[in-house]
């Protein structure tokens, strides 16, 4: 192998990352969601679309990018909490499967919203003048954007694991993972820590999506494709782990970027078939607990 | 995950008893009323073509339904074994040159084929894995199919699927009027609920539900969950392929979005808002839904704004859906 | 049946269960003699329902070996336990609450005869649903038959909890505290019920009262922390000072 190729592959390696990146945020939120509430989130994939249009929507009316991310994904987060408190609360005893149907429901009428107020085309997203161009990080020139992509989600990553870690409101958030029970038993209101985590896992989830949107622009259905890999993340690297979406969300952009090198026409279905091979082997994931499963 | 269902109702029938009144004669005999819904509803019906969807898609919802409604797992990737058995009729009759009773038969076989592919992946995980997991594994379907352009026609679906007449006993029928069409697909859908009635009504049905209402007591009783799960999983995709087949025969094409997500949660939808765990609710959900599309459509292109705030409405009020209900308030 | 030579149907030998980190039991070793009641006693938190659990497969043990009828048992999955006849009824009531009474200990029983016919109906098995009423008629619950399970008062509950087990045909029946939330009437009844069990099968009570199985067992284990703290005959137990120390010292706080 001669040394342009490792060049590519290493810059294809960069693509991956970036990707991988998105796939981190989503699946962060899906299984904070999840473990603290046991709702697995069919909406997720509309709140990253809603977060991207929420971003073009502020930008069009004369706000910067920067302005967009931070506002896009708080106002997002603030439907996330009514959302929380209006529909899903009252189903809360009757079922897993109840809270699952109704994001389900929920995630049609917000893409049916998007079509009705923005039409059924899409929108390209211009890359922010300071993160345009591209720069060479040793093995080439790779795209100023994306490694933007991929420290904004490292700072994402490091102030969650900071907050459950560090906080005395993430260690509630770890001890109401494992069991609710204990939450109610420290005598904590469990239902606000719901609310919030709910709130924290949809905003992250819109700062993906505006994220992704100069790289891939904006249409009402982007959210479809990208709820079904997220899953595949979050089966990977196991529910409720924060590490295993990491690990895992970064295996599969890698995955992606590498197929989709070799074999362009395989880039969409090697992630499944990566999924397939973990369940085969390691049914609970790389950093699930067993027990969790059932 | 099932002791939710524990709200206060009557027993469901249970075959060893002969149940009074006419509810309970209604239920013994739920096959033969629900085929005389199926015959008799073409000829009040003002669309036919609507009645063939009607037909079809309601076979898709209670295959579905035997997973859902009776075993309590909820599978996020039925486009799968739907889009499967229509892909495959497809192919069999077009580049096989195959009868259309066979492409058919390759249909139904082809829903339980992929059925067991995924199923057995999906039931590694348990409870809310797996609709996630079939979700996932539907969308790589969705994929395979797309890219084999020879085969399927990538996006542009599998054209010429065409069946002009059917000669059957003597009969000289001609397929492409509607309600020809429709009765000899009738005939499908109306044997498909004799052999669904009779799966339920036998030890192997008693012991999905036992498994819906109580997994843990299902397993210490001497059941292997796991494998239930598996062959109900089967058993669905038989006759949602059945399902996907009839498609293919009544579009004469095979659109790619048979296999898309949305196809997936369409039927969750129909089975929700007709009444799942109910014999003949999913068929009726998805009559609503098809009627309720068609209607909405005629003054908005948005009618997935109302079908979605119906179904999350039937979700947080009616979760027996409008055939649940109704028979609830009937058993009072 | 036949006669077995083996006195003992049921042995563990030095079984230990961890949850993760945590040592839940501590390599137990006990026999348990054919057609006696044996109860596993113990304060909160002994291991009880650990080693419960592992007797009837719902757990597999993270070290050591389980014997049934000369057999070794370990590691087999749950649903194997039941064919062999090894059955355990729930510390927390759990049948099919939708489901009739009748039907929860007919379906319990079809388990041995079939699971995967899919086109005789169920209403021609005609021998399970005689032997659902006979268990219902055993069990007291003759006359609530056709109700929901999950709309029976919670004695009733678990009678039928006993009743679904005894469907399985069981050589060994385990029952996590079969008297749990009863009041003293219902107690005394299922008490008798399981005394007349016992001339047919073997029996391993789980139970937190001592009290409430010192009449009734042929065979008592004490559990503390663990770890075996003493085994014998009701006599025994009575007497035994370190018995006396842990359910002493646990009253007086």
């Amino acid at each position: 192998m001669n040394g342009l190729s490792l060049d590519l592959l290493g810059l294809q390696l960069f693509t991956g990352v970036a990707l991988g990146a998105l796939y981190i945020l989503m699946a962060v939120g899906l299984s904070l969601i999840f473990g603290m509430l046991t709702v697995v989130n069919f909406a997720h994939g509309a709140f990253y679309m809603l977060g991207a249009y929420v971003g073009l929507w502020l930008m069009m009316h004369g706000a910067n990018f920067w302005i967009a991310l931070v506002v896009a994904p708080l106002a997002v987060a603030g439907v996330g909490l009514a959302v929380e408190r209006v529909l899903i609360r009252p189903l809360y005893g009757r079922g897993i499967d109840y809270p699952l149907l109704l994001t389900f429901g929920l995630s049609y009428i917000i893409v049916e919203l998007v079509r009705v107020a923005f039409g059924n085309t899409g929108y390209p997203v211009d890359t922010p003048e300071a993160l345009q161009g591209a720069v060479d990080i040793g093995v080439g020139y790779f795209p100023l954007y994306r490694l933007f992509v991929i420290a904004a989600t490292a700072v994402i990553l490091a102030a969650l694991w900071f907050f459950l870690e560090k906080t005395s409101f993430g260690l509630i958030i770890r001890a109401g993972a494992r069991d609710p029970q204990i939450v109610r038993v420290l005598g904590v209101d469990v239902s606000r820590v719901w609310l919030i985590v709910f709130g924290l896992g949809t905003g992250i989830a819109a700062l993906a999506g505006l994220l992704s949107a100069p790289l891939q622009g904006v249409i009402p259905e982007m959210g479809g494709p990208i709820l079904a890999e997220a899953f595949v993340v979050v089966v990977v690297g196991g529910m409720g782990s924060l590490a295993g979406a990491a690990v895992a969300g970064l295996l599969v952009g890698i995955v992606v970027s590498m197929t989709s090198l070799f074999a362009p026409e395989m880039s969409r279905v090697a992630i499944f078939a990566l999924m397939a091979i973990v369940l085969l082997i390691r049914p609970q994931g790389f950093f699930g607990r067993a027990g969790l499963m059932s | 995950m099932t002791l939710e269902r524990t709200t206060g109702r009557p027993a469901r029938s249970s075959a060893a008893f002969r149940e009074a009144g006419a509810l309970g004669w209604a239920r013994r005999h739920r096959a033969a009323l629900a085929a005389a819904v199926i015959l008799v509803f073409p000829l009040i019906a003002p669309f036919k073509a609507l009645a063939v969807l009607i037909l079809v898609y309601g076979l898709y919802a209670l295959g579905f339904n035997l997973l859902f409604g009776y075993l309590g797992v909820l599978s996020f990737g039925h486009s799968a074994l739907f889009g499967a058995g229509a892909y495959l009729c497809g192919i069999a009759f077009v580049h096989f040159g195959a009868p259309w009773w066979a492409a058919i038969i390759v249909g139904a076989v082809s829903g339980m084929i992929v059925a067991a592919i995924i199923g057995a992946l999906a039931i590694r995980t348990r409870g809310i894995y797996f609709a996630m997991v079939t979700l996932a594994l539907s969308q790589c379907v969705y994929y395979l199919f797309y890219e084999a352009v020879g085969w399927t026609g990538g996006e542009n679906g599998l054209r010429g699927v065409d069946v002009k007449t059917i000669d059957l006993f003597g009969l000289h029928l001609d397929f492409v009027d509607p309600l020809t069409r429709y009765y000899v697909l009738a005939a499908f859908v109306i044997a498909s609920l004799f052999v669904l009635s009779r799966i339920l009504a036998s030890p192997f049905g008693a012991v999905i539900e036992a498994v819906r209402e109580n997994e843990a007591r299902a397993r210490a009783s001497g059941y292997n969950v796991p494998l239930v799960r598996f062959v109900a999983f089967v058993l669905s995709g038989g006759f949602c392929g059945l399902a996907g087949a009839l498609l293919a025969l009544h579009l004469s094409i095979v659109p790619i979005e048979t296999l898309h997500y949305d196809t997936s949660g369409l039927v969750v939808m129909m089975s929700l808002l007709g009444g799942m765990g109910t014999f003949f609710g999913p068929f009726i959900g998805a009559a609503i839904f098809l009627m309720l599309e068609n209607l909405v459509s005629l003054w908005t292109v948005h009618w997935q704004l109302i079908v979605g705030a119906a179904f999350v409405i039937c979700v947080l009020f009616f979760p027996r859906g409008l055939w649940g209900t109704l028979l609830e308030r009937l058993e009072k | 049946m036949t006669v077995d030579a083996d006195p003992v149907i049921l042995r563990t030998d030095n079984v230990a269960k961890s949850f993760g980190g945590l040592r839940a039991l501590n390599g137990v070793s006990a026999a348990f003699r054919r057609n006696a009641i044996t109860s596993i006693i113990g304060p909160n938190g002994a291991g009880k329902s650990t080693y419960f659990n592992l007797l009837c497969g719902a757990l597999s043990p993270t070290s050591g070996k389980i014997e049934f009828d000369g057999r070794d048992v370990t590691g087999l999955p749950q649903h194997r336990f039941a064919h062999m006849g090894i059955v355990k009824s729930f510390q927390i009531t759990t049948v099919f609450p939708q489901l009739s009474a009748h039907e929860n200990v007919r379906v319990a029983a079809q388990a041995l005869v079939t699971t995967f016919g899919l086109w005789r109906p169920r209403a021609a098995y005609r021998d399970l649903s005689e032997k659902a009423d006979r268990i219902l008629e055993r069990v007291g619950l003759a006359d609530r038959a056709r109700r929901a399970a999950g709309l029976l008062a919670h004695g009733e509950q678990r009678a039928l909890e006993i009743g679904i087990a005894l469907a399985s045909d069981p050589r060994l029946l385990l029952l996590d505290e079969p008297t749990a939330g009863m009041s003293p009437e219902e107690t005394r009844t299922v008490m008798d019920l399981i005394v007349s069990l016992a001339q047919e099968r073997t029996i391993i009570l789980v139970e937190h009262k001592m009290k409430l199985v010192l009449g009734i067992s042929d065979r008592l284990l004490v559990l503390h922390h663990g770890e075996l703290l003493a085994e014998g005959s009701a006599d025994d137990i009575r007497h035994n000072d370190a018995v006396k120390r842990v359910y002493l010292g646990q009253r007086s706080h």
